[in-house]
């Protein structure tokens, strides 16, 4: 497997993340524990890997796929964080997947959290979400450093440095294409590439009739009215709904105006509500319905077809949110510390205390 | 039972899904496999290409060198930290390049579940593959379909289940009537156990296959009769309506939710216009809601009948 095989094995192979591995390396220098986190397929685990690998490091890991309640940290690991390397080298305890820890892991966070003092070695702990309130105490004592997914043009780098060594030709246009829709995600992206790989030109030719079909959904949605042919196109794309319902989110107004902008909106929502209840109630009828408002409740808010060319652009929606998020997720930790202080709830010292605005790192 | 005994065994047996069938053939060829996500609706071969593809090979001692877990086992986090994990890092059997361990049903499993996989899957791809199926790719978390290559599985199209039926028909010695096929590819949605199904209960009364068989056999209304119930609720003649609505219901046992979703879908074959059936369809998503909350089916379907006239 192409994952495999191309998984950075010094730090000099890993791309666009030069401060972050600095950071991290002082850290392990240091023995401060530190956590890294940040979505899916950018490198977190793999980096520490990478830096055992080149400098020479034993490195013991756990994972979501261990048994971690208190037993088995305090045995696993609390005895190997205590104990000298057998083979006289450095040692890195990684504690991968943090957030992988559940109910059955009864008393392994506090375990932990005691271990990390106690520790004579480097520790490092990953997770994909590190604002988790039962990570507050984990926090306080290690240093954070984020793993920001990787920008289009980055893994677009990456990806043409494999296909090299590989020995295959794929046009710069279809590579960055992919490198666009697996969205930061490396490992994903090198895995779409293995297929393309395998498949030759017509896969080539293939990946990317299904990733312009997207703009051929919002053509017949938008301009046209026939029923048959636009649910079929619906049906055909990869994009999932929610997807897709970003795009046609973002390009009504550049569609449509006035009464028929509003009915269409009306019934988007409409589909919106179908989706929330889906995801409450896990009741998939309702995706008949949601389909039907997105694409025909929005195609027929208009009286004729139209045949003007409209440029179509991607949500930015989903990316400002996400920074928004982040921001947000700070202020709600330095809330929680300032509420402990205070006698009043988190949620209380967010809205009242007007400082909190201007309280940003 | 006729949906395993017309299982596919080789690639070249499956219908549909052409291209998704070419792509692991080349790949099983190669004996190079990534980590398999199938997702889509039921009964559309799924299943059946994992299997073709463990059969492919490993040939005839292809048991040994999978393991296939589906909802119907316990796979809870435990299972998944040890039994799954110690099928993972032990070697294959005889030369095989890697094992499979297949999951089916893989949308059952849970977060938990799910989160415990993701480094096993990694960790041991040297010597394991997975191969995810699911109905709703969206239920699987994003770090497990960031390890998988997803193929997405369509129901099947009218020309392949007129394929199989003709050839079910040869093998079992039925005698489909000319409409039967397109009765059946409506029914079933493009799912080939529910066709295969039907034709089994169907030849078990009469190997002669009649539209009245089948219709007796599944638990529908005849096409007729829902857009009869329509078409007195869209001229605004409720009284008769109702009565056919009550006496459909009756006759094929239906429920409330059955006859809702049959109602919606005759909709689209009614003759009236397209902004019509799209309000119409909005009223039946808005009662179904009704009727999932829990609430005395049938009068919300008599106010789904009284609200078409003002569609």
């Amino acid at each position: 497997m192409l994952t495999h095989k191309y998984t950075p094995k010094s730090t000099k192979q890993i791309i666009g993340r030069d401060q972050e591995i600095k950071k991290l390396l002082q850290c392990i220098q240091q023995k401060k524990p530190v956590i890294i986190y940040g979505p899916t397929g950018v490198g977190k685990t793999c980096s520490v890997h990478a830096i055992s690998r080149e400098k020479d490091y034993e490195i013991l890991e756990t994972n979501a796929s261990d048994l971690r309640n208190k037993e088995q940290i305090e045995s696993r690991i609390g005895h190997s964080s205590k104990q000298a390397s057998l083979f006289a080298k450095e040692k890195i305890i990684l504690v991968d997947e943090l957030d992988g820890i559940n109910k059955k892991d009864f008393g392994g966070l506090a375990a932990l959290n005691k271990l990390i003092d106690e520790s004579a070695h480097s520790i490092v702990l990953t997770t994909n979400d590190v604002w988790d309130s039962k990570f507050k105490e984990l926090r306080k004592k290690c240093e954070l450093i984020e793993f920001q997914k990787l920008g289009y043009l980055e893994l677009f780098n990456i990806l043409k440095e494999i296909i090299k060594a590989e020995n295959f030709k794929i046009s710069d246009s279809t590579l960055k294409m992919l490198a666009r829709k697996c969205n930061g995600d490396t490992r994903s992206a090198i895995n779409d590439l293995e297929l393309i790989i395998h498949g030759g030109e017509a896969e080539a030719i293939d990946y990317r009739e299904r990733v312009e079909s997207i703009f051929n959904t919002l053509r017949m949605i938008f301009k046209g009215k026939e029923i048959k042919a636009t649910l079929g196109m619906v049906d055909s794309i990869e994009e999932n709904l929610d997807e897709l319902l970003l795009w046609l989110d973002e390009n009504l107004p550049r569609e449509y105006a006035g009464e028929t902008l509003a009915k269409a909106y009306d019934n988007l929502s409409l589909a919106d509500v179908y989706r929330g209840r889906i995801r409450r109630r896990q009741y998939y009828r309702y995706l008949v319905y949601q389909k039907l408002l997105m694409t025909l409740g929005v195609a027929f808010a208009k009286k004729e077809k139209q045949s003007t060319f409209t440029n179509y652009k991607r949500s930015t929606r989903p990316l400002k949110i996400w920074l928004a998020n982040r921001k947000n997720a700070q202020r709600k930790a330095l809330a929680q510390e300032i509420s402990e202080q205070t006698h009043m709830s988190g949620r209380k010292v967010m809205n009242e205390m007007p400082y909190m605005r201007f309280l940003e790192k | 039972m006729w949906i395993e005994k017309y299982r596919p065994q080789t690639f070249e047996q499956i219908q549909g899904q052409e291209k998704i069938v070419e792509r692991i053939k080349s790949m099983t060829e190669k004996k190079n496999l990534p980590h398999l996500l199938f997702a889509g609706p039921p009964g559309t071969g799924k299943t059946s290409i994992a299997l073709v593809t463990a059969k492919t090979l490993y040939g005839d001692s292809w048991r040994q060198n999978i393991l296939e877990t589906n909802a119907s086992m316990d796979r809870g986090i435990n299972v998944v930290r040890e039994d799954i994990k110690n099928f993972a890092r032990t070697k294959p059997v005889g030369n095989a390049p890697f094992k499979i361990c297949i999951l089916d049903e893989a949308d059952a499993l849970t977060r938990d579940a799910q989160q415990a996989l993701r480094r096993t899957m990694e960790t041991y791809s040297g010597v394991c593959r997975f191969c995810l199926i699911a109905n709703y790719s969206s239920k699987i978390i994003e770090p497990i379909q960031s390890r998988c290559t997803i193929f997405r599985f369509k129901p099947l199209v009218k020309k392949d289940i007129e394929k199989i039926i003709k050839y079910m028909a040869e093998k079992e010695n039925l005698k489909i009537g000319r409409n039967i096929p397109e009765i059946l590819y409506e029914i079933s949605g493009g799912d080939v156990r529910r066709v295969q199904n039907i034709l089994e209960s169907c030849a078990v009364m009469n190997k002669n296959i009649t539209e009245n068989l089948v219709y007796e056999i599944v638990s529908e209304a005849k096409p007729k009769e829902i857009k009869e119930i329509l078409q007195h609720s869209v001229k605004g003649d409720f009284l008769k309506a109702r009565d056919k609505l009550l006496d459909t219901m009756l006759r094929h046992g239906l429920s409330g939710i059955d006859t809702l979703k049959q109602l919606q879908r005759e909709i689209w074959a009614l003759e009236i216009s397209d902004e019509q059936k799209l309000e119409m369809t909005k009223q039946c998503g808005e009662i179904e809601f009704r009727m999932v909350e829990g609430s005395d089916e049938f009068l919300q379907l008599e106010a789904l009948l009284a609200s078409f006239v003002n569609c």
